[in-house]
């Protein structure tokens, strides 16, 4: 069988498909249920107006969201979707955590790697933001609490 | 030159005439004709819906009837069962009489030990196999201060039953005060025991933890010991998910049926089936608050004395059925359930299965605490119990309350659809209900006005009208060419012809009336259904809105739940005592 030839994986699109591409600690899975934090929170509530964050500041937000998950030593979410604040067309906007990529999605327009499964609950106004795990989401309510879906969401 | 005579235009007269009566007893016919065919119609319609009604009955019939036989099959089935159970483990009940029985004498002293002896070592010899027998004999000898045969009769129990027999005694001792005795027993029993793998028994060990049946001591054995377990059994998140989707079934079960003053919207939207569910599933989190608030209201009932409570908690660790009969109690559960279900299967299967992990002989300890809260009767959990065990797993309760929420708020329809008079509209984020409204008029309108259109000049008046025209240039033709006779003859026709035509067309501006003044009542009655049917709509979105907002009160409630505030204190050990 021929081996693969260089470039010719599709890189891009596993980009965001699981925990493989975190670099959370393999010992480390349990999902953490507890209160978000308040510096988290903003750090969140940051990003939606990140269309004039500069590199630097997406740096520090993103540090901020990972220290949610190391400080717990729980596992940390791949991505991040949360309902998009700009305006029309936008509707969403997801923060791949492996990447520290941020991007804005418009409406109709179909999140990457596993992440359109959070759409339905991140447009809602009740959550703050979804966070997509391997085998779950979680979404996160404006107080900071969270509710685990099971596994099947 | 033609002439016409007066006799002959008389014959052509009245030939005119009669062609006229025969065209309207043709008419007549047909009318008739018509109600007969519309006779034949209504009875061809009534015979199938007869014939339709025949057959639901005949399928209720054939239900009942089936429903019955399953009910009378489960009666007798129920009796053989616990024919056998009987038969089979009814001696045990003389044995576990006697455990509270001897109990109960040695506090009065008025049982000779002679006589306990005798009827312990009988049992002993009528009940093979069963692990009380031998504790009993122990017990009795234990009393006598017998140390060799206690030892025996103790080593005997403990072979049959480790576990039961640990803490029999250990309740036992601590009846009588002996609590340092009672804490290694009770420290033996609970080290033995894998969390993942409880037996039923163990419930019996938190109904005495939540009576404040142990002293303070074997209190906290079992309390930091559990601690441990619900830590350890919490990293499986499988785990985790089964108590959380099992509390989510439980508080699903909950909902509350819509109002029935929602009349009109179901009768005009096709989108009601979603309503409904949306509404439904948001009421269950004012139906768990107020079931936590019945729950946990009031003090438990127990008793002030300490000996009366452990009695309780002894007539529940000998009561609770052992493993050997499991099969048979399952057997009477499934008897039992049928006819719960007055005689339907499946209803029953599916109401066993929902109870189905109370049943099993060993649970995991987190299962063992949702089952104490959500089965209390099926596991044999104490009022106590179940307030402890809420509180223990209140975490899964938020978490499964949550997810419906979730669930909830993500089923809501984007589009509401409506149907009426042949009118689509759809309710969406940007619907004005005027403008609904008018639309509505406009398409009702406009049926109006088709249906006006096609009450015209046309068909057989038209015919009548276009040959009397005819008739009218021949007269005027003939009269031009000077024959007199046929001029006379054709105005007489075209004459006939024209006021037969006005006869038929006469009622045209009428009929057309009422079909426009119908159209203005259907309109008007459409108008107001829909406006009847957008203000429910409303309603029902307030009113999710007000169920849904119950949701954050539900989880402060929840959050104020602190399992160690119900494991009380024994009455011997309150402060200021």
């Amino acid at each position: 069988m021929p081996r693969p030839m260089l470039g010719n994986t599709s890189a891009t699109s596993s980009r965001l498909s699981g925990p493989r591409a975190t670099t959370a600690s393999n010992a480390r899975h349990r999902v953490s249920t507890t209160k978000r934090s308040r510096e988290y929170q903003d750090a969140l509530r940051a990003l939606d107006t990140s269309g004039h964050v500069g590199a630097v500041d997406l740096s520090r937000l993103v540090d901020d969201v990972r220290r949610e998950f190391d400080d717990a030593h729980c596992t940390t979410p791949f991505g991040i979707v949360s309902r998009c604040y700009l305006g029309e067309p936008y509707e969403v906007h997801t923060l791949a955590l492996d990447h520290s990529i941020l991007e804005h999605y418009e409406l109709g327009r179909p999140l990457p790697g596993g992440l359109e499964r959070a759409r339905p609950v991140a447009v809602s106004a009740v959550y703050a933001a979804v966070e997509v795990y391997a085998d779950r989401l979680v979404c996160v309510r404006l107080d900071g609490s969270v509710v685990a879906l099971g596994s099947e969401a | 030159m033609n002439t016409v005579n007066i006799p002959q235009l008389g014959e052509v007269a009245r030939a005119v005439e009669q062609l006229r009566d025969v065209q309207v007893i043709v008419a007549q016919r047909q009318e008739a004709m018509q109600v007969v065919i519309d006779n034949v119609a209504a009875t061809g319609d009534q015979t199938r819906a007869e014939l339709q009604a025949l057959m639901a009955r005949f399928d209720h019939f054939a239900r009942q009837e089936e429903l019955r036989h399953n009910l009378q099959v489960a009666h007798t089935e129920l009796i053989e069962v616990r024919q056998r159970l009987e038969r089979e483990f009814g001696h045990f009940d003389e044995v576990r009489r006697l455990a509270t029985g001897t109990l109960q004498a040695l506090d009065a002293g008025i049982v000779s030990r002679a006589a306990m002896r005798r009827l312990s070592e009988e049992l002993m010899l009528l009940t093979p196999r069963y692990w009380l027998a031998p504790a009993l004999v122990g017990l009795a000898a234990w009393v006598r201060d017998d140390a060799d045969l206690a030892f025996r009769a103790l080593a005997e129990a403990v072979r049959r039953d480790h576990d039961k027999t640990s803490l029999f005694f250990a309740i036992v001792l601590r009846r009588n005060g002996r609590d340092a005795a009672a804490v290694r027993w009770i420290r033996q029993y609970v080290v033995r025991q894998d969390p993942a793998r409880l037996h039923r028994e163990f419930v019996v060990v938190l109904d005495a933890v939540s009576c404040g049946v142990f002293g303070q001591e074997a209190k906290q054995v079992v309390l930091a010991e559990t601690a441990r377990w619900v830590e350890r059994l919490s990293d499986d998140a499988a785990v985790v998910d089964r108590q959380v989707d099992r509390w989510a079934v439980a508080l699903d079960s909950l909902r509350r049926p819509i109002d029935p003053r929602y009349q009109v919207l179901p009768s005009i939207s096709p989108t009601w089936p979603q309503l409904k569910e949306l509404y439904e599933g948001a009421t269950v989190h004012g139906s768990a608050l107020e079931l936590l608030r019945s729950v946990f209201a009031g003090a438990v009932p127990l008793s002030a004395d300490l000996r009366e409570r452990v009695d309780t908690i002894l007539d529940g660790l000998v009561t609770n059925h052992d493993a050997e009969e499991a099969p048979l109690r399952r057997a009477e559960a499934e008897k039992q359930a049928v006819i719960d279900a007055r005689g339907d299967e499946q209803a029953a299967l599916a109401a066993l299965r929902h109870s189905d992990p109370a049943r099993d002989v060993t649970t995991d300890f987190l299962t063992m605490i949702s089952n104490a809260g959500i089965h209390p009767e099926e596991s044999g959990a104490s009022p106590g119990t179940r307030r402890f065990a809420i509180a223990a797993g209140k975490d899964w309760i938020t978490q499964a309350a949550g997810r419906l929420e979730v669930r909830n708020t993500t089923a809501v329809p984007q589009v509401v659809d409506l149907v009426l008079e042949g009118w689509q509209g759809r309710v969406d984020g940007t619907a004005d209900e005027d403008a609904l409204a008018a639309d509505l008029g406009r398409h009702i309108d406009a049926e109006t006005e088709r249906a006006v259109a096609q009450v015209r000049f046309v068909g057989k008046p038209l015919a009548l009208a276009v040959s009397g025209a005819l008739a009218l240039v021949l007269a005027l033709g003939t009269a031009l060419g000077g024959d007199a006779g046929s001029a006379i003859f054709f105005l007489l026709v075209a004459a006939a012809l024209g006021g037969w035509s006005c006869l038929l067309g006469r009622g045209i501006p009428a009929r057309r009336e009422e079909l426009r003044r119908q159209g203005r009542e259907r309109k008007a009655i459409a108008v107001a259904r829909l406006r009847g049917g957008l203000a429910e709509l409303v309603d029902l979105h307030r009113d999710w809105q007000a169920a849904l907002a119950v949701a954050p009160e539900l989880r402060d409630h929840l959050a104020g739940l602190d399992s160690s505030a119900f494991a009380l204190n024994a009455p011997d050990q309150r402060r200021g005592l």
